[in-house]
């Protein structure tokens, strides 16, 4: 049925798959104890490290977050390479690698946090980039690291590996089926969580998710990663059995809210991003479904487009400018009909 | 009197809130009331460190006052860390040793690492991960009746026992 596609990276169902480690440099009190001066200490070994280095074969680009604008910083959290959280303790910087697939960063809730993104189900290789980037800061800096407890974070809910391996899903038709809430007890079993991407409460936006396990201690890195790869498989297995349920008995129903959702996107003059998202979540499932003739790659990339901090960068607007709604409506409506 | 919540406006709207069964009383303005706060809050992280450590301080029968617990090294009270559920420094995890334990145990399920290790830890903690990874090897071999494996499991692990205890 989806043989065409990289059938192996899943690109239907799985957005990403991202691993995050966190690090803490020895004998430095973490960042929200950290005075400025040795908060820029751990920014100058970090940055010195990465210059130095040879097993990468990226060079990384170094932003201060005190230095850069609402909008940039928004885009940067907007593109999962920084969490809202950066840059409430001195010397909150990132590091972001040529290909933005690897980010890094400092003086966060933890001294270091290096994550890895990596497109479509791929969590291995998330993780393995991410241990290599771990490996190659190991060599000039060293780690507070306890015999019992493992690498040792601010929060306690993550240390031991501090780790955190999470997939982002789509699953529109677990959502339209209210499937969401079993599953989530279900996962709680696995030491697994999910929460929605955007919005806040039970109505995930754009029915996108995030899975990502619990626990970071007890468990060996592999550990979490098998038990996360196991279980989104199945969770993709039961979202496309639905799918095709839905389309095999429903079809007309499955057919008329996309084409409704495709007639809005390609028409209307404003559009604000949780409209977008619904919609565009809708064309996606089409797209996927081979009911519509649209590029899933266009979808994915409007997906993010639309965020309010992308947009603003892509338009050199203020995040808060009064046409903000129009020229989203005029970027969808370019894209999709370019298309 | 001001609002409890955005310390911001005049608090107009007073209501007992029943927290764990105590009794609360809360000062709110018309705009932190709205149906959207309340509960809002309930399962946050913060919130939610503060009952579990005081549980666990409640049942812990030693005679160790964790309020009295301080980080030598970063100046970190338990009291503040029961507050925001952050530690100050890695010390930290050693200074407040006697609630710590229970507290990891509960929020992971147990409260050892058994991942990855950092390469210029010490010797005798790789030597130590090393004879558990052989333990784990050698029980699998009994099990499945491979003998000769076995014994050649346990005669490694002898080995590698000898180096630890010699260092002392």
């Amino acid at each position: 049925m989806v043989s065409w596609r990289n059938e192996d990276k899943q690109r239907d169902i799985v957005i990403s798959s991202r691993v995050r480690l966190a690090r803490n440099i020895k004998n430095m009190p973490f960042p929200v104890l950290l005075p400025e001066k040795r908060a820029m200490l751990v920014v100058e070994s970090v940055e010195s490290c990465l210059m130095n280095q040879k097993t990468l074969t990226t060079e990384f680009k170094k932003i201060m977050i005190g230095k850069i604008d609402a909008g940039e910083k928004k885009m940067l959290v907007e593109k999962h390479l920084t969490s809202p959280e950066l840059g409430k303790h001195w010397g909150a910087s990132v590091f972001i690698s040529e290909n933005e697939d690897v980010s890094i960063m400092v003086n966060e809730e933890d001294h270091v946090r290096i994550q890895c993104i990596k497109e479509g189900f791929q969590l291995q290789e998330a993780y393995n980039t991410a241990n290599k980037v771990d490996d190659v800061l190991e060599e000039c800096v060293e780690f507070a690291y306890h015999q019992k407890y493992g690498y040792l974070t601010s929060c306690p809910t993550n240390a031991g590996t501090g780790m955190r391996a999470s997939v982002m899903l789509h699953l529109p038709t677990l959502t339209l089926n209210n499937q969401i809430g079993t599953m989530t007890m279900t996962l709680a079993k696995f030491g697994l969580t999910i929460r929605g991407i955007y919005g806040e409460g039970s109505q995930a936006l754009g029915d996108l998710y995030q899975v990502s396990n619990q626990n970071t201690m007890g468990v060996t890195e592999q550990e979490i990663i098998n038990t996360l790869h196991d279980v989104a498989k199945e969770i993709i297995k039961k979202e496309r059995d639905i799918r095709y349920e839905i389309l095999h008995n429903n079809r007309i129903f499955l057919e008329d809210k996309i084409f409704r959702a495709y007639g809005i996107l390609t028409n209307a003059r404003t559009m604000d991003p949780e409209e977008s998202l619904k919609l565009l979540s809708l064309v996606r499932l089409g797209s996927d479904l081979e009911l519509i003739d649209q590029d899933i790659s266009i979808i994915n990339r409007l997906m993010s487009d639309i965020q309010p901090g992308i947009l603003a960068k892509t338009y050199k607007i203020g995040i808060e400018d009064a046409d903000r709604d129009r020229i989203r409506a005029q970027h969808i409506r370019n894209q999709l009909i370019m298309d | 009197m001001l609002c409890e919540n955005c310390n911001e406006r005049q608090a107009t709207i007073h209501i007992t809130k029943i927290i764990n069964g105590k009794k609360k009383e809360m000062h709110l303005c018309d705009q932190c009331t709205s149906l959207e706060q309340i509960g809002k809050n309930i399962f946050d992280y913060t919130n939610f460190i503060t009952n579990l450590t005081e549980d666990i301080a409640g049942s812990n029968k030693k005679a160790v006052k964790d309020e009295d617990l301080t980080c030598d090294h970063c100046g970190m009270t338990y009291e503040f860390f029961k507050k925001h559920g952050k530690f100050g420094c890695e010390h930290c995890y050693d200074a407040f040793e006697p609630m710590i334990a229970p507290m990891i145990k509960r929020m992971h399920g147990k409260n050892v690492h058994t991942g990855k290790m950092i390469k210029n830890g010490n010797e005798d903690l790789v030597r130590k991960r090393e004879i558990e990874d052989l333990d784990r090897q050698l029980k699998i071999a009994v099990e499945k009746e491979e003998y000769e494996e076995a014994a050649i499991l346990r005669d490694k692990i002898k080995e590698l026992a000898k180096g630890v205890n010699s260092k002392g």
